[in-house]
């Protein structure tokens, strides 16, 4: 990557991170905010500053900055990983299913009246449990393929989605169901300073290691007798990938909801702007994903007064933008 | 170099090849002939380690194939697929940097040392003024030459090539032509499948005549090439020309009669 790239794309992170310091719903004035940061980071005196004020910055604005940036990075990087392992451009994070079996277990732990953290935890296991039916599926077949992968995945995402519908459809109307749909639609509001480590966990470490097979990458987009015949194990390769794509996923679903048209949106700007070799792509894309997703929680929080869902507006805004990027060409052939 | 001892395979019941049984040393020029679907592309495909055979044994430099490796395979083994249809637009200078993706670590990207070996090939192949284009946006000729690169990056002592002219026009076949038998003068093996017979007569060594899974005939081109084994394997009568040409050099072809 060359340098002039990587300094526009530490630009955008460091700019979208600075603006979001100062989006909230508690008003205090840049000066202040800086201040207050300068201090913490040199070990200053923090007595000075009121308590709201330290608990709006350092304990709610902070780790949502850290969590929607990484959720971020995580859709947008399963979109590039997906679509090069599938070698199919309409394929996004929730191919293999993940988003609709993370809903189930969100939505059956809302209806059961659980505990926010064990909703997280119901949304993490039945993401990946929904992934590892996939999988199964595509197995049982005699010739597992790319495609098969991909069917069993629309298979288990619309059972899933049927057994949302279904707990909908019992829940309390009153009560449970608007959390319900409030939840599906996505938002980071509920996010706290706990999830922050969950968060490096779970979604830290999977683009870590996808950051650095990320060349290898290009030998799978050869497609899969290619790859073999370059001397990759491509079905060990393809599992790894799946399996960090579908851990991160899962616990960026189980934190935001279900947040459409990134992982769609931002593989295909990245791929228009830098092209598709992978060692620039992914880093371009985690940039990017990131960056774009927090302008897009800042609009959130500002738009109107009390806070619009995530999901709706990257949907409002992803959608036309992809149609219009697509006049642009495609970064496909 | 390459031996290959009672190779049989089928997928589930359908019989695809069995019992084949040959032998390749350094530097020859294999071609593999015989009708659609007898089962030539299989075959490469298994020397090629992409498939495995249900019975029989691939040696390499007398080492059995399935004891090796994927990576040491593909340093051994380099494999020209009929058509590498990917569908990014990747340029021919990462097209060809991925041929040394078995000397590349895990967690590593080609090194500039990868990409200075890389560049010499595109010149070497002569597709230079096409480097930073789009691999996707390429003729057909031209992709087979940045498959032929990124083959050769690969550095293997066996090239596999299926059927590399048959997308071609007249003038692409022969400089693809040429230019495999110019890398098997530089000891590279080379094993061919082809649909025109006449690129037999004009480059092969050694020929393997398949027809219904079996090998009808191999051994020096003309020997194999005769008369009677191409009507048999083209289920069509075929008749050979021979003409003087240039040099007193002799030229074979045949036609269907």
């Amino acid at each position: 990557m060359k340098k002039k790239q990587t300094l526009i794309l530490l630009l955008i992170c460091f700019s979208s991170i600075f603006i979001s310091l100062f989006v909230g719903s508690y008003r205090a004035s840049p000066g202040e905010v800086v201040d207050l940061l300068w201090t913490k980071l040199t070990f200053g005196d923090l007595s000075r500053f009121s308590v709201l004020l330290q608990t709006a910055i350092l304990d709610v604005r902070l780790p949502r900055i850290a969590v929607v940036f990484l959720v971020g990075m995580t859709l947008s990087a399963s979109g590039v990983v997906f679509q090069a392992t599938f070698q199919n451009p309409l394929v996004s994070d929730h191919v293999l299913g993940v988003s609709n079996g993370a809903a189930f277990g969100a939505a059956l732990a809302l209806l059961l009246g659980l505990e926010m953290i064990v909703v997280q935890a119901f949304a993490f296991i039945f993401g990946i449990i929904a992934v590892l039916i996939t999988w199964g599926i595509s197995k049982s077949y005699n010739r597992s393929s790319n495609l098969t992968l991909v069917l069993s995945g629309i298979i288990t995402g619309g059972f899933f989605s049927a057994l949302v519908s279904f707990i909908k459809s019992v829940a309390d109307p009153l009560d449970k169901m608007p959390a319900i749909v409030f939840w599906l639609m996505g938002s980071f509001a509920r996010v706290s300073k706990s999830d922050l480590l969950f968060s490096i966990i779970f979604m830290g470490i999977p683009l870590f290691f996808i950051f650095l097979v990320r060349w290898r990458i290009n030998v799978l987009a050869m497609g899969e007798e290619d790859a073999k015949a370059l001397g990759m194990d491509t079905g060990r390769f393809r599992f790894v990938l799946i399996i960090l794509c579908t851990t991160a996923t899962a616990c960026a679903v189980s934190l935001s909801g279900v947040v459409g048209w990134v992982g769609l949106v931002i593989p295909h700007v990245a791929r228009i702007l830098i092209g598709p070799d992978h060692k620039v792509l992914i880093p371009t894309s985690l940039a990017l994903g990131g960056s774009y997703l927090l302008l897009m929680d800042d609009l959130a929080k500002s738009i109107i007064t009390s806070e619009i869902s995530i999901g709706i507006l990257t949907s409002l805004i992803g959608a036309p933008f992809f149609a219009y990027l697509l006049r642009k060409g495609t970064g496909w052939k | 170099m390459l031996a290959v001892h009672n190779a049989t395979f089928s997928y589930g019941n359908k019989m695809v090849f069995s019992d084949i049984n040959f032998k390749a040393k350094e530097g020859d020029f294999y071609c593999v002939l015989g009708p659609n679907g007898c089962g030539k592309t299989t075959l490469l495909k298994c020397l090629a380690g992409i498939l495995s055979l249900n019975k029989g044994i691939i040696y390499l430099e007398g080492v059995a194939l399935n004891s090796l490796d994927r990576n040491a395979v593909a340093r051994l083994v380099g494999y020209v697929m009929q058509e590498q249809d990917t569908v990014f637009p990747f340029s021919v200078r990462q097209m060809v940097a991925v041929g040394r993706a078995p000397y590349i670590g895990t967690f590593a990207s080609p090194s500039e040392k990868d990409m200075i070996i890389v560049d010499e090939m595109i010149e070497k192949i002569g597709i230079g003024e096409l480097s930073d284009k789009k691999y996707t946006e390429l003729s057909g000729g031209e992709r087979q030459l940045v498959l032929i690169a990124r083959v050769l990056v690969q550095q293997p002592k066996i090239l596999l090539m299926d059927e590399p002219a048959s997308h071609l026009d007249f003038k692409n076949q022969e400089k693809v032509m040429r230019l495999v038998k110019k890398l098997t003068q530089s000891g590279i093996t080379v094993i061919m499948t082809t649909h025109f017979p006449n690129h037999a007569f004009a480059y092969a060594d050694k020929v393997a005549l398949i027809y219904n899974g079996e090998i009808l005939a191999d051994g020096d081109t003309k020997s194999v090439m005769t008369e009677k084994n191409l009507s048999i394997a083209y289920e069509m009568p075929i008749t050979i020309y021979s003409v003087q040409g240039e040099n007193n050099r002799e030229y074979n072809f045949c036609v269907s009669s």
